[in-house]
């Protein structure tokens, strides 16, 4: 195995293994080495973040999933310093904005899902919880999201999808539109307008990227 | 809505479900629609008013009961009761249940846990302690009822105590930090379930939701918070009381809850990890215990009546076949906001298509 494989298994272990001062290290010892930090964050942390998340709910649950993603994130903090923009825009498959609905404050399962995009290469902007309808439209028009994805957990605030979706639609936002969050139902989803609904994290991965995949949105990321 | 008759009711809730044990035809099917927070709207009530006055929770409470006719009486209003005693700010909007304030949580970081738990003082507790007022309340005014105290069970509290986004790092980096916190507020708990039952709780609910591939692996589950449930649940059978759990996520662990726990009844709101059908799921535990359920919160919050008695009947039907028993009712907590004439739809539901029941086999 040439250093460089044992540096990208470094990191991607790293990642596999929750264990943050690992990444750091490889990230560092990555740099050290002349690695191409895209090389080291494709096919180390990613890979190692991919592995996590493709065995969600079988080996890694959620304690394990946040302090992977932890580890993933201290290692991209370090390599993402050192790459340039349109290196990184490269790296995207897409962009979403990501919060919870005004009003709910349940965010552990937003990040599950902030996680799991991430891992699949859709750049989050995470918004938090408690976030209004004109929060999340701003937000997507000013990054030109390709995507919104809602979160609650509270059955009295579904109308809130509808009020994100209205207003995206009045201020024409094309990004697409996905609801989620424990009690919602595709019925419901649909039933506020959204363009896709899932009943769990990496399902909501599945149908993004299928969105994505549409050639409006295509021929927008490759701008 | 097709006209269909109503059975005439001839038991007290407490008739119908010691006969639901005893394998007995019932009038009716045993229903709980779980209203808790939602029965402020009968009296037209202000949520934080509501929470925070026993006296107007005991009036709504009552009210709703005598309103829809459900076997059940929940003297919770909303899961942060137990927070409160331990120093949490709770937020109590004028529009839904209370909860701890998620911008400045009472745990800030591992080494805080065993100080914030050791600072529990009764005198404190007002919310535990209106709790015990309100059980006391309907033992005296419902005596025929099934009344229902809890716990939210010591992983739970912490979980209300603390970020949860944190509180799950700790498990994998500071577990050691939880046991000594946990060991202390199991012993405070036991304390207040003896209360409760003592005030008049028949049965004792407790959250265990952590017990769920959605949220912990088995192997976690059973070192961390399953030692702790079952010296809860051990507890309120040795003090005469019914021990119930609720778990809401997708695929809890229903093998290791029973293993670990013995309830009588679980309300789940998703099958079972290793289940992928209603009908598996009866046929792996339904000897085992009793299933509340399997209204759906949305379904509660945004479906018609009609379209709720259909769900009610075709549950009836599934469920009914089930054993150990089936109580009709909501997965969850009925929402806060839902409109109650759903509840009265579960319950006349019950009268119709839930007529003579029989655990195992309807009529």
């Amino acid at each position: 195995m040439s250093s460089k494989d044992a540096i990208l298994l470094k990191l991607k272990e790293s990642v596999m293994n929750q264990d943050c001062d690992a990444a750091k290290e490889a990230a560092t010892e990555a740099l050290k080495a002349g690695v191409d930090p895209v090389e080291a964050i494709q096919h180390g942390l990613y890979a190692g973040l991919k592995e996590v998340c493709d065995n969600y709910e079988k080996t890694y649950f959620v304690a394990e999933l946040v302090i992977a993603s932890d580890a993933f994130y201290e290692g991209l903090k370090i390599l993402k310093a050192k790459i340039g923009r349109e290196s990184a825009k490269g790296m995207k498959k897409g962009l979403a904005v990501l919060g919870v609905v005004q009003g709910d404050i349940h965010d552990l399962g937003k990040n599950i899902v902030k996680y799991l995009f991430e891992a699949a290469g859709i750049e989050i902007l995470d918004l938090g919880f408690n976030v209004t309808a004109e929060r999340f439209v701003d937000e997507a028009a000013k990054v030109n999201a390709d995507l919104i994805l809602i979160s609650t957990m509270l059955t009295s605030l579904y109308p809130e999808i509808g009020k994100i979706v209205k207003l995206a639609k009045e201020k024409g936002i094309e990004a697409k539109i996905m609801a989620g969050g424990g009690p919602v139902t595709e019925d419901i989803a649909m039933q506020y307008g959204a363009d896709a609904w899932a009943l769990t994290g990496p399902l909501a991965v599945e149908k993004a990227l299928q969105l994505l995949k549409k050639p409006e949105i295509v021929q927008k990321s490759s701008e | 809505m097709e006209k269909l008759k109503e059975v005439q009711e001839y038991m007290t809730p407490k008739e119908r479900i010691v006969k639901l044990v005893l394998g007995q035809q019932l009038d009716r099917i045993p229903v709980l629609p779980f209203v808790t927070a939602g029965a402020a709207q009968v009296l037209r009530a202000n949520y934080r008013e509501y929470s925070t006055n026993p006296e107007l929770f005991i009036k709504c409470q009552i009210e709703a009961q005598r309103l829809f006719g459900y076997d059940g009486i929940t003297a919770v209003p909303d899961l942060a009761v137990e927070a409160q005693a331990f120093g949490a700010k709770i937020i109590f909007p004028d529009n839904n249940a209370g909860y701890p304030d998620p911008y400045n949580w009472t745990i800030k970081s591992p080494d805080e846990y065993k100080k914030v738990v050791q600072s529990f003082k009764w005198e404190n507790a007002t919310r535990m302690k209106n709790q015990l007022h309100i059980l006391e309340a309907f033992k005296q005014q419902m005596p025929d009822l099934l009344v229902g105290g809890n716990t939210i069970g010591p992983l739970g509290l912490l979980s209300r105590l603390r970020n949860p986004n944190d509180l799950i790092r700790d498990m994998i980096r500071h577990p050691d930090k939880l046991h000594e916190a946990m060991e202390i507020i199991t012993e405070i708990q036991l304390d207040f379930v003896e209360k409760e039952i003592e005030a008049g709780a028949g049965t004792i609910m407790v959250p265990v939701v952590l017990a769920e591939r959605e949220l912990m692996s088995r192997k976690m589950w059973e070192e961390l918070d399953a030692p702790y449930q079952k010296r809860i649940a051990d507890f309120v059978r040795k003090k005469g009381a019914n021990y119930c759990v609720h778990t809401c996520g997708r695929g809890p662990y229903m093998d290791l809850l029973i293993k670990w726990l013995r309830p009588m009844l679980v309300q789940n709101a998703h099958l079972p990890d290793g289940c992928e059908t209603e009908e598996e799921m009866i046929q792996k535990y339904g000897k085992k215990v009793i299933f509340l359920g399997y209204l759906q919160v949305s379904q509660l919050a945004w479906w018609s009546p009609s379209q709720i008695m259909e769900e009610c009947k075709r549950e009836i039907e599934v469920f009914g076949k089930s054993p150990g028993g089936f109580f009709l009712g909501a997965c969850c907590e009925y929402p806060p906001y839902a409109p109650l004439y759903n509840a009265l739809a579960v319950v006349k539901a019950a009268r119709i298509y839930g007529a003579n029941f029989k655990r195992g086999g309807k009529n």
